[in-house]
């Protein structure tokens, strides 16, 4: 993907929607576990320009963005 | 064509019966014909009622014998051996018989062998020669059949009524083979004659034209019209059909080089000798004059094409994918492959993109259908696919059927599924829609769980819940076979209260008295196993619902042996194949992630370039980036995304924004409305590969002609990235297989000689089991250890309201195929001309719609317009619709939604809302008028 250019609002949307719907399938579990879960998925199966795409976001805005969802995309990021 | 016929079918068992047949010795399994018996000590009894694929039925009395010590001249079809036994098949007695009974045959029947179709392809005729027929004593002015009439009425086949012999082949077929039991013998005695249903035009009639009794028929009563057009055919080639993931083997018969007909393979081991509609009967796309067979190219999607060279196509293709990647970088272009595909042709292909475009931005239709599969079936099992081969099911006791309908979909399996039921296995049924299955011939679903569309994770949630709750779970195999910690987790998730039928009633819409009844026949009655298809992956939880399903097979020991196991019925020929072969952005050919170095260097020993090591752009995320801006470049390998996905507003948006599109395929598709460089592709008649059915079973696919383009699609693939710069060539598809042994450990020993000399293969395929694997999982799990996973169930965010109160569901129909690229350009219209919308009595009631009548279906993305049928098989508040025709637009009102896991779209859940309209649907015939306008063609 060209570099040097920030994510369009509908892709924004886009990463956003799929984000919070892999955190809602973690919500029956604790929360350290949950953001673990989606941490792996995000990091097997997440090209690495929507994390930074999603990420960029999350820290202009974030808003709407589940708080599990947040914590994976964080520790990816410190991971990285 | 010759092919050997022992008569009546084989009897499983030890050969510990000996016979004696005109003085040759033979050992036979108990219950095995005298016929049969003969056939394999190398003596041919004749015959005419009698064949291999059906079940004895003594009615021609041509196969009589003499047996020592016993009176008489009993049918040797009927007659099983016991031990010891003496059988003379030529004695003057029953030469004499045998005469007697060809004479009366023959005082019925036209004598007009020379002008015949099936002149030397006929069983009538090769048994009067052989009983050594020279007079017809009664003579041939009797009272007679010969001016019955011929019932042309079906468009592959005509029913000559005046060649009948009444040997009720063509009946036996229908039942034991097809299971539709639409033929009959009507009337008695001299008035014996065969009738599709009550005497009806077999097009009028309950017949699927699957065949089956064509290919039983021993004289031409039911003869292929290409037989009566082209002749008998001269010579063959085994192939695999290209339709549907069962994978059928055929034998392609020809004269020259012209097709003749196709017909099924009796040693083909996904189908057995049987076919359906579209496998034998409509390949006549593959010559349509609809196919575009020179490569074209324009500068911009509103310029006409110009056809140029294969050279200045590529050239001109890789030319702009490089300059594409200069301007915006590496990973601005990508591709899908397709699987109508062959392994080897989806290999090069993402080998192409992997290697010489340099990024994983590769991805497969299989995104759009079986990818929770994959993604669920790995996480539990360890591997992406099913457990079982077909055969499996014979072994059954009890099958579940979810959001599939094989009769449709997959019919050559049904018609093995529905043999097993016949035989008295159960059935459950969990469907919104009323399939056939649910209530068809000799055949009855004890439960059929019409649960909400969306509502599958409750469902089988609800049945584990019972299960766990009420003592079923076979604690012995869950100990032995899976994780202690993992089965603790989700024992005390799914025990949990809110997990109950009854709390999930309300949800489902099924009564939870259904629900626990349903899960305790699958529990205790015997070997159970799950069939799924698309309604169970295309949903918001389909990745969920699979690792359920394993969830509950696990739970109750179901897995690991014959008659039972998870089992999706996959959509397309080489689904399975394409996953196979490295098509997902995260993962290289074997299901390995592309993160694992390992693995990795495997392949760039290879292949000579780096791989990329993290996961590239899946189809909707390609999409996405390509209306934003960055993703530019794609090369479309035989797929038409501009109708199969998902809101295709926003995928002719996409399209319309690349710099670049590249599509390879038969036809002109919509996709091609937005390509700049289209590049012919072959039919599978053309093709030299393999394609991987749903059972993992690895076919051969033998090019039956010519390619018609002149060159084999990964001819085409490795020139495109040769001209990019990274050389790649092969001398022979069969060089590419060889590849993917050399670097896939599950296909180590695979080979196309290997294939030759066994038929086929089912993988895992290797030093482990050189001959493939039937059945997985038996001694342990490819993983170790069975994995459960919790399953919350979380309701999709497509929800009805005052607006869109309906729930439209999709689904096939048997007669056509996916989009309706191969089977629109076929007689096959004749059955489903346009695709129509099911609405409920009630739901059509209060909306004033008719039967016929044109509706708009309206969603919060989009509006079409199709015809009604107003049906009970829906519930009250679901409409349901078929997709397999470009101008029906049934994914113009599908949404954004997808699978949380893998994105496969949630095409089975889109709120709408359904009106009467004055508009009347596009035609197919419109939507093909606009394609040749824009290429230019007449």
């Amino acid at each position: 993907m060209s570099e040097g250019l920030h994510a369009d609002p509908d892709q924004v949307a886009s990463l956003l929607r799929m984000a919070n719907q892999i955190a809602s399938n973690t919500h029956h579990k604790p929360h350290d576990d949950a953001v673990a879960m989606v941490q792996t998925h995000l990091r097997d199966f997440w090209a690495p320009s929507m994390l930074r795409h999603l990420t960029e976001w999350m820290d202009a805005d974030g808003e709407g963005l589940d708080p599990i969802a947040h914590d994976a995309l964080d520790g990816l990021r410190a991971a990285t | 064509m010759s092919i050997v016929d022992l008569g009546t079918p084989a009897i499983p068992g030890e050969r510990t019966v000996d016979v004696v047949v005109d003085g040759i010795a033979v050992f036979v399994a108990p219950g095995t014909s005298v016929l049969r018996a003969a056939a394999e000590a190398g003596v041919a009894i004749p015959k005419l009622c009698a064949t291999d694929s059906l079940e004895a039925f003594g009615s021609c009395r041509l196969c009589l014998v003499e047996v020592e010590g016993r009176p008489g001249t009993p049918a040797s079809c009927t007659t099983p051996c016991t031990p010891g036994m003496r059988v003379k098949t030529q004695t003057p007695k029953v030469e004499k018989l045998r005469r007697g009974v060809m004479e009366l045959y023959i005082s019925d029947h036209p004598l007009d062998c020379l002008t015949c179709p099936a002149n030397g392809d006929c069983e009538l005729q090769d048994m009067a020669g052989v009983v050594g027929l020279r007079e017809v004593r009664y003579g041939l002015d009797g009272i007679n059949h010969l001016d019955a009439p011929t019932d042309d009425s079906n468009p592959y086949f005509s029913f000559d009524e005046s060649k009948c012999i009444a040997c009720s082949r063509c009946v036996r077929a229908c039942a034991e083979t097809q299971g539709t039991f639409a033929l009959t013998i009507e009337g008695r005695g001299f008035g014996s004659k065969v009738s599709a249903s009550a005497g009806e035009p077999f097009m009028a009639s309950e017949c699927v034209s699957c065949g089956a009794c064509v290919q039983a028929c021993p004289t031409s009563t039911l003869q292929e019209k290409t037989v009566i057009d082209l002749g008998v055919p001269t010579r063959s080639v085994k192939t695999t059909c290209a339709y549907c993931g069962v994978g059928c083997s055929f034998v392609a018969e020809l004269r020259g080089d012209q097709l003749v007909r196709m017909v099924p393979d009796k040693d083909g081991g996904a189908n057995a000798g049987h076919g359906c509609v579209k496998g034998r009967f409509a390949w006549g796309y593959a010559t349509h004059r609809d196919r575009q067979l020179e490569p074209m190219v324009r500068d911009s999607i509103h310029d006409q094409w110009r056809v140029v060279s294969w050279d200045d196509a590529i050239a001109y293709a890789a030319e702009r994918f490089l300059a594409i990647q200069r301007d915006h970088g590496v990973g601005a272009i990508g591709g899908i492959t397709s699987s109508r595909c062959t392994n080897e042709e989806v290999y090069v292909v993402q080998k192409m993109i992997r290697a010489a475009f340099g990024n994983n931005n590769v991805d497969t239709c299989a995104r759009v259908c079986h990818s929770p599969t994959g993604y669920g079936l790995k996480q539990t099992f360890g591997t992406s696919a099913g457990t079982q081969d077909f055969e499996s099911v014979a072994h059954s006791d009890v099958v579940v059927v979810i959001g599939a309908n094989p009769t449709d979909g997959h019919p050559v399996f049904a018609s093995r599924m529905k043999r097993r039921l016949r035989a008295g296995a159960k059935l459950i049924v969990i469907d919104p829609r009323r399939i056939d299955l649910v209530r068809s011939p000799h055949v009855e679903a004890a439960y059929h769980l019409q649960l909400q569309p969306g509502t599958n994770v409750a469902i089988v949630n609800a049945m584990s819940h019972v299960v766990v709750t009420e003592g079923l779970v076979d604690r012995a195999f869950v100990a032995e076979r899976c994780e202690d910690d993992s089965f603790a987790r989700w024992e005390a998730f799914i025990a949990q209260p809110d997990n109950s039928p009854e709390s999930l009633e309300a949800v489902t819409g099924v009564p939870a008295a259904d629900v626990r009844a349903a899960a305790r026949l699958y529990a205790t009655g015997g070997n159970a196993a799950i069939y799924y298809g698309l309604g169970v992956t295309e949903h918001s939880q389909g990745s969920t619902m699979v690792m359920g399903m394993a969830n509950l097979a696990m739970a109750t020991g179901n897995i690991g042996r014959a008659g039972v196991g998870i089992n999706p019925l996959r959509g397309q020929n080489n689904v399975q194949g394409s996953c196979d072969m490295g098509s997902f952005p995260h993962e290289l050919p074997g299901y390995r992630h592309v993160s694992d170095p390992a693995v990795r260097a495997v392949f760039e020993a290879v292949w000579g370039r780096v791989i990329d090591p993290e996961p590239g752009l899946r189809i909707p995320n390609m999409l996405d980036a390509a209306i934003a801006g960055r993703y530019l470049g794609m090369f479309i390998q035989g797929e038409d995304i501009a109708q199969s996905d998902p809101n295709v507003q926003h995928v002719k948006a996409a399209l319309g924004s690349l710099e670049l599109l590249v599509v390879q395929d038969l036809f002109l598709n919509e996709t091609a409305k937005f390509a700049h460089v289209f590049l012919p592709g072959t039919s599978f008649l053309e093709k030299d590969g393999t394609f991987t059915n749903a059972e993992r079973r690895i076919n051969r696919v033998r090019p039956v002609m010519a390619a018609a383009s002149g060159k084999q699609e990964w001819e085409v693939a490795c020139e495109l990235a040769t001209a990019m710069g990274y050389p790649m060539s092969y001398s022979a598809s069969a060089d590419i297989m060889d590849e993917i042994a050399a670097t896939t450990p599950t296909f180590a020993g695979v080979s196309f000689d290997h294939l030759d000399r066994h038929g086929s293969v089912q993988w895992p395929c290797n030093d482990a089991a050189p001959n493939g694997t039937p059945i997985m999982h038996v001694e342990e799990f490819v993983r170790g250890k069975g994995h459960f996973v919790e399953t919350p169930y979380v309701p999709t965010d497509e929800r009805t309201n005052r607006r869109f109160p309906l729930i439209l569901t999709t689904g096939r129909i048997l007669s056509q195929y996916n989009v309706g690229a191969q089977t629109r350009r076929t007689e096959n219209v004749r059955w489903h001309s346009e695709d129509v919308v099911e609405v409920h009595p009630h739901d059509a009631e209060t909306r004033g719609i008719a039967t016929g009548q044109a509706v708009t279906i309206t969603s919060r993305v989009g509006e079409t317009v199709l015809r009604a049928k107003v049906s009970d098989r829906v519930p009250q508040g679901v409409v349901y619709t078929t997709f397999h025709f470009p101008g029906s637009g049934a994914n113009v009102v599908t949404t954004e939604y997808s699978d949380w896991a893998t994105n496969c779209p949630e095409y089975k859940v889109t709120a709408v809302e359904l009106a009467p309209t004055s508009r009347l649907p596009v035609t197919d015939d419109e939507m093909d008028a606009e394609h040749r306008a824009v290429a230019g063609r007449p």
